[in-house]
């Protein structure tokens, strides 16, 4: 019995089951579960969204129930953090964006916490939330840089590239800079906290396999879904920034 | 690759138990034991390397943790299809129910709120209709009772008129009667007067 735990329990770092296409190599398992990611928010938003009814039968505006009022709940959050992060002019056409970053990285990171991917066995490395790839990780934040360019130079053309010499042109390299270390840090942050609670987690179970990970599973789901907003909130607060008007 | 990292050890272990004997043997030509150092190295760190290549795990690939490959824009492209799926079937259709509830809510809010000078307008009116409703209420009542009235008086006149002329008829019926039974009293009265006297008064007197 012990040894079918131990089996189950083993922990496997950067091992990847390799997908050629064209000349391309694939993370195929960061592909298997994104997709599995993907289908669950889209059944949610499917069923959530049927039969939507601001109006009751007369004509009293009734309080959603069930599934619709998971939906619109979300969607009045991300729509608040949007108008906190960006303002009030521009923020509705953002809350898609927002909103799945915060949706695809919450569901990623919940998904490789509680189900239990070790049943299914892979010919090589194991599958895991998809935000444990760098490749995610990394690709969530470039859209972010893209995104917040993108909203820059649409609203104020190339009078955009002059916060690269505000408040003083001195500040040029830095702020060159912090171009960079915006996706990097939004990338490591969120790859290091999920890559880093499965491990431990894989450790503990691979040690104790009963009840000691537990506490540590409890504060991963936490901390994965604190994550998410972070990530969501900082896309949210560079597009502000690119946005806003000069103080 | 396993059988060729355990052949070397144990080749490199003999090649090196030969050359740890050869200093005992040397140890007595000692001008030859300089030559023989050199010598030394080569299996020693023969042993050494083979000994780190056997410790490496024998089937699995270098692991990597920073290895970006197609990954990276397959997922970025996922990510844009889900933006676009959500746009359409959840952020769009859920945003308008929300927008549309608020619009309504404050319409009704308002429709409520700043209307209180209208709400005594109307008030007010509704007062006067009521008032004078009353007064064309009270109006045909009275209207009506005097109509009634009326009628009662006529009928109890005529009726009063009937009684008294049936009265006065019977009346006049009686008094003949009395009349004729006083007239008749008084022949009767004038007979039984003569009747009496008759018996009374003694025999031969005359009144």
């Amino acid at each position: 019995m012990t040894n079918i735990c131990f089996d189950v329990a083993e922990v496997s770092v950067g091992q990847h089951w390799y997908w050629q296409l064209g000349g391309y190599s694939l993370h195929g398992q960061v592909l298997i579960t994104s997709w599995i990611v993907v289908a669950v928010i889209g059944v949610i938003c499917l069923l959530g969204t049927q039969n939507l009814q601001p109006v009751s039968g007369g004509s009293a505006a009734t309080a959603p129930k069930g599934l619709q009022n998971l939906t619109e709940y979300i969607t009045e959050f991300i729509r608040d953090l949007a108008k906190t992060q960006i303002g009030e002019e521009d923020y509705l056409k953002w809350v898609p964006f927002l909103g799945t970053i915060f949706l695809f990285i919450f569901v990623s990171n919940w998904s490789g916490a509680l189900i239990p991917w070790r049943i299914l066995e892979l010919p090589n490395g194991e599958l895991a939330a998809p935000t444990n790839d760098i490749n995610t990780t990394v690709a969530l934040a470039l859209l972010t840089s893209i995104a917040y360019f993108y909203a820059g130079i649409s609203k104020k053309g190339l009078g955009y590239f002059k916060r690269y010499i505000s408040p003083a042109a001195f500040l040029l390299p830095i702020n060159i800079l912090e171009d960079l270390t915006k996706p990097l840090s939004l990338s490591f942050r969120l790859f290091g906290n999920i890559l880093a609670d499965e491990l431990v987690v894989g450790v503990l179970v691979s040690l104790v396999p009963l009840v000691v990970p537990i506490p540590i599973m409890l504060l991963g789901l936490f901390t994965s879904a604190i994550q998410a907003l972070v990530f969501a909130t900082l896309a949210g607060a560079y597009i502000g920034e690119s946005v806003e008007d000069h103080h | 690759m396993q059988a060729l990292a355990q052949a070397r050890p144990a080749a490199a272990f003999t090649a090196a138990r030969q050359a740890a004997r050869r200093p005992v043997v040397c140890a007595v030509q000692a001008p030859k034991a300089a030559q023989k150092l050199p010598a030394m190295v080569k299996p020693a760190a023969l042993t050494a390397l083979a000994n780190v290549i056997a410790s490496l795990p024998a089937h699995a690939e270098t692991g990597k943790i920073f290895d970006f490959n197609l990954t990276m824009p397959v997922m970025a492209g996922e990510f844009l299809l889900l933006m676009v799926f959500l746009d359409k079937f959840w952020f769009g259709p859920v945003g308008a129910t929300l927008d549309a509830r608020d619009a309504e809510l404050r319409a009704k809010l308002a429709l409520v709120k700043d209307n209180g000078s209208a709400v005594a307008q109307l008030q007010a009116e509704a007062e006067r209709l009521i008032s004078e409703a009353r007064a064309a209420a009270q109006k045909q009542v009275a209207e009506a009772k005097a109509a009634v009235a009326a009628e009662c008086a006529k009928e109890l006149a005529e009726a009063k008129a009937k009684v008294d002329a049936e009265l006065a008829k019977a009346l006049a019926t009686f008094q003949a009667e009395k009349d004729a039974a006083m007239k008749g009293l008084g022949s009767q009265v004038e007979s039984l007067s003569a009747d009496i006297l008759g018996r009374v008064l003694p025999e031969g007197v005359r009144v």
